[in-house]
């Protein structure tokens, strides 16, 4: 059955969509044996160069509480003008437009190859996009310089009719009137009071209606329905006195004493911010850029007091119950998320300090409304300014790679429920024909709304078989799921996605061959590890890898080919090969291991990983690692210490750090400068080919990786030796005869021991 | 002709800093693509990994064995522009040096042309930027790349290039932020205005002509194009100009 990968991956391709099972079972009872929940990866706006949008509205099932669309699995009557609905079964009279069409003359949604198709929404008026700039002051003098050089730059990236604020704070919120003549002017607030949002509009003077453009002239067509207030303007107005403006911007001007913190009022700002959108454009596409250089140290949604001496919180604090301002913290970052996700904004953090700054308290922000989360060490480095820049980047079409204020449907044939998402979304509660009772991620609803996307943007959805044991489904039968994304494309144009997807039930007892080789391992693994992360953010670490193993042993028993209480029998067909081997690097990573991590830096790596598409999804959990040497092409080996040789370098992407490592040899042969030599060309080569593809990594990726040239012996090779299995330690040295590879020193289990004991309680009558 | 470089990252201020990348190369990435680098090896059933076979016996620093010689070497790989780490001297030395006034009497040209059109205030702001672009220049604070940037940006402003002039203008801000953050938005903003001008010049030229040609103008053929509704209706049959996708095996 080798096509099914490639059925997997034109699927991929066409729809941005991976199953973790391709062929489905075809009752609740047997669907809940298969342990992995029935569930895909969806990337909503994957790229499609290929799919030019059509230009017209789509054709929706007439009956209310459906409002399918039209799609390639609806039954057509050409001649009688009818179409039935493949989800609820209604027979809907075609709109006249469609008077035309035929069997050799269909319109584009009928066709199977637009199983996925683009809507262009024409009317409206189209509203700018907003950029929010909330700036942190409390920065060192080169930090600030390089932050305010960023901001200038930006503002040349910026399409010219977007309209950009900004607020700057310290101990007190600054919110700046932009105005092109005269004498810049602010609003000061206090950091410590919280305000409502209709307190901030007051004060602020955004409560008077702004004078509608009709009553001034009659008789002119409203071209820009849009009144910009005086907090938000567009760059072509304005960019020359912001430009000024952040030039002259200064550091908090508040002294700082020794052994203190300076005062940030980071919650005031962000709420001042989300009040500002919220009173002058709500529900339109806007973003919150947050750049702060410490954590909030002031009023609501402080993290940490100003002493020093009073460290930031730790995992350990947080354990022993010892983090004061946590909880209160999250709250009002929670409340802040909610409303800007209601109102159709998104926040992005930028966070560059070498301490924490709370983003364990404000992951909320980004995550609930899709906003990006950065982390750094300072704004005046590289990994800084590129990622930044790589916001704004275009796509083939010359459109910004962001969308705004999406909204996410999902539609199921009636053998099939949706038990929730997971990703970067919050619910719309929309109950429905469609929404399981159990809940999986956010559930309860069949719609979700995901402020800021871009075309990596995926989300985990996963559903419920819910046909009966004694009701089978006829043969050839086939379960469908609709996906409609409605959303602000950054041309400002409102457009629609769908995809239609079909596959077939088959009966898991007289059919588990069939559904066993159109399981794919990959998206299984992605999505039972977003189901683990999504549930180590309420639980206990300890408990959800208890249940991510016995999920492992279950699945082994159920699948594998073994003879009872007979470990070495053990063996699982091709389709899970790779499925343990992605269960045991999950647990060792910093998505559930939160030892050497602060509660910040776990923060980040799990809003990255619950939100990228499946092939940077499986870097994050397993690495990738290249061998190069002179005995061919660069090849894939695997993730193990016994990979790493003395006379070959290794490329590992973590999806967060490239790591490059010399082997020991390789190191000597460098420190003796061979690559200078003319006869040794081949071994120049050699030292640049990884060089070369690492460089390819970091040109593209978002956000920009960690860099780390290290070598046998290096103090950095140890990101390389923590990741690797470490089939080869200083207990099991003498036990392999031959030295092979380099031995790691830990404690950690290894692949082997892993597989064992997964092998002895799979084969075991007691389990 | 972008400017295709890698820096190395901040040592100093961030740990295992990134290289960073030039605007022209970063606007490249996206087309030059080889295999990316996602394949994984299997681990055998038993969890044990495969021995794999090493030619080279262990040497010993320093006398031990050198790296093979005379082997054919391995074509360096193909693709994009190599990593120099050093900014590469494209400007050779016999070069003549950009003149300041080769590049500030177009502009100075350029902003008298937007004068009667644009508000006082804004054409005195561009002013006073252009002076500090010369003060600058004359003082000797830009480097070489800086200034034959700006040379060409002049040249593709006074072509009427409005899209290749504001496309170096983004690659100076991003590539050298530092040194002309100041003046650079003036520039960007004489752009943007000779742009207007002349948009506007064309409108007025066109209105004089025969207005029926207007309806005319827009090609039936690709059906991306935003036409009246009246006039586009995608649903007729004879309209086939939807993408032949590749029919799934």
């Amino acid at each position: 059955m080798a096509t099914y990968l490639e059925f997997i991956q034109q699927n991929e391709e066409r729809d941005g969509v991976r199953f973790s099972w391709n062929v489905w079972p075809s009752s609740r009872l047997e669907a809940t044996r298969m342990v992995v929940p029935l569930a895909c990866l969806l990337t909503p706006l994957k790229e499609r160069p290929d799919l030019p949008p059509v230009q017209y509205e789509p054709v929706l099932c007439s009956r209310p509480t459906c409002k399918a669309i039209l799609n390639p699995l609806c039954q057509v009557d050409y001649r009688a003008k009818l179409w039935a609905c493949n989800f609820c079964f209604q027979r809907n009279q075609f709109p006249p437009a469609y008077t035309g069409i035929s069997e050799v003359n269909q319109p584009a949604e009928l066709m199977p190859q637009f199983s996925t198709i683009e809507y262009v929404i024409q009317r409206g008026a189209p509203s700018p996009l907003i950029f929010l700039y909330v700036v942190d002051t409390c920065l060192e003098e080169d930090d600030l310089q390089a932050l305010k050089e960023s901001l200038q730059m930006s503002l040349s990236l910026l399409p010219p009719d977007a309209l950009v604020g900004l607020i700057t704070f310290g101990r007190m919120v600054q919110v700046h009137e932009l105005s092109c003549e005269g004498i810049s002017k602010s609003y000061v607030f206090r950091g410590t009071k919280d305000l409502t949002a209709k307190q901030i509009q007051d004060m602020l003077g955004l409560t008077k209606p702004a004078m509608p453009m009709q009553q001034a002239r009659p008789g002119q067509p409203q071209e820009h329905p849009f009144v910009s207030s005086r907090f938000l303007q567009p760059i072509h107005k304005i960019d020359m006195n912001l430009t000024d403006l952040l030039g002259e911007l200064q550091r908090d001007p508040w002294p700082v004493t020794q052994g203190k913190r300076p005062l940030r009022s980071t919650g005031v700002a962000l709420s001042i911010a989300v009040g500002l959108l919220e009173g002058t454009f709500p529900n339109t596409g806007a973003r919150i850029m947050l750049f702060t250089g410490g954590p909030p140290t002031q009023g609501p949604g402080m993290v940490v007091g100003d002493e020093l001496k009073v460290p930031i919180r730790s995992w350990h604090d947080i354990e022993k119950d010892n983090a004061r301002f946590m909880k209160k913290a999250t709250k009002h970052y929670e409340m802040l998320a909610n409303r800007t996700a209601t109102n159709g904004h998104c926040i992005d953090i930028y966070a560059c300090a070498l301490d924490q700054t709370g983003l364990l308290e404000m992951k909320c922000c980004a995550n609930l409304t899709g906003g990006h989360m950065v982390m750094g060490d300072s704004f005046n480095t590289s990994l800084f300014k590129q990622t930044f820049q790589r916001i704004f980047t275009k796509d083939f079409n010359g459109d910004f790679r962001m969308a705004f204020g999406a909204t996410l449907e999902v539609k199921t044939s009636r053998e099939l429920k949706v038990a929730g998402a997971i990703g970067p979304c919050v619910s719309l509660n929309v109950k429905g024909p469609c929404v399981s009772e159990n809940e999986l991620g956010v559930g309860g609803t069949s719609q979700w709304k995901i402020c800021g996307m871009d075309p990596t943007s995926t989300l985990g959805i996963y559903f419920e078989v819910v046909n009966q044991h004694n009701a089978p489904i006829p043969q050839g039968g086939r379960g469908a799921i609709q996906f409609v994304t409605q959303y602000q494309h950054s041309s400002t144009q409102r457009r629609i996605r769908v995809t239609t997807i079909a596959r077939n039930w088959a009966d898991a007892q007289s059919q588990l061959r069939h559904i066993e080789a159109a399981f794919d391992q990959e998206a299984a693994a992605v999505l039972m590890a977003r189901l683990g992360v999504f549930r180590a953010e309420s639980e206990e670490g300890p408990d959800v890898l208890r249940w991510l193993d016995r999920q492992l042993i279950r699945l082994c028993q159920k699948f594998g080919q073994y003879n009872k209480e007979d470990p070495t029998s053990f063996r699982l067909s091709d389709s899970f090969s790779l499925y343990p081997q992605f269960m045991f690097h999950l647990r060792r990573s910093p998505f559930l291991q939160v030892f050497n991590n602060s509660p910040d830096e776990s923060s980040y790596y799990r809003h990255h990983f619950a939100r990228q598409d499946l092939t940077q999804s499986l870097i994050m959990i397993q690495p990738i690692l290249y061998s190069y040497s002179f005995h061919g092409p660069p090849e894939p080996v695997l993730l193990d210490s016994s990979s790493i040789l003395a006379d070959r370098i290794l490329l590992m992407d973590t999806f967060f750090q490239i790591v490059i490592y010399l082997g020991e040899t390789i190191a000597q042969w460098r420190k003796a400068g061979y690559q200078d030599m003319p006869e040794y060309e081949n071994f120049k080569h050699l030292l640049q080919a990884p060089l070369d593809d690492a460089q390819e990594i970091l040109q593209a990726r978002f956000p920009m990786p960690r860099y780390i040239n290290t070598e046998h012996g290096g103090s950095q090779a140890r990101f390389l030796l923590s990741k690797v299995n470490p089939s080869q330690t200083h207990n099991n040295l003498y036990a392999w005869g031959q030295e092979t590879g380099a031995p790691i020193l830990t404690d950690d289990v290894s692949l082997q021991v892993f597989m064992d004991h997964l092998k002895k309680l799979a084969v075991s009558t007691a389990c | 002709m972008a400017e295709l470089y890698v820096k190395p990252g901040n040592k100093e201020r961030g740990w295992n800093d990134p290289p960073q990348f030039s605007y022209g190369l970063q606007t490249l990435a996206g087309g030059l693509k080889r295999t990316p680098l996602t394949k994984r090896v299997a681990a055998s059933q038993d969890g044990s990994p495969r021995v794999p076979t090493s030619q080279t016996s262990t040497g010993l620093p320093p006398m031990g064995p050198t790296p093979p010689v005379s082997k054919a070497p391995r074509p360096p790989p193909v693709g994009s522009c190599p990593a120099s780490s050093v900014e590469p001297a494209n400007f050779s030395v016999t070069e003549s040096e950009t003149l300041l006034e080769d590049v500030l009497k177009p502009l100075e040209e350029a902003l008298e042309d937007c004068r009667g059109h644009t508000k006082k205030q804004v054409c005195d702001d561009i002013s006073r930027r252009l002076a500090l672009l010369q003060e600058q220049w004359a003082g000797g604070k830009l480097s070489v790349p800086v200034k034959k940037r700006m040379a060409l940006l002049v040249q593709e402003l006074s072509g009427h290039q409005w899209e290749a002039a504001d496309d170096i203008h983004r690659s100076l801000m991003v590539d050298h932020v530092t040194e002309v953050s100041q003046w650079m938005v003036g520039v960007k903003r004489l752009i943007a205005e000779k742009r207007n001008l002349s948009s506007e010049k064309e409108a007025n030229e066109e209105k004089s002509t025969d207005t029926a040609e207007e309806n005319q103008m827009v090609p039936a053929s690709t059906w991306q194009e935003t036409l009246s509704p009246a006039a586009q209706d995608p649903r007729q049959p004879a309209r086939r100009s939807w993408p032949q996708l590749p029919e799934p095996s």
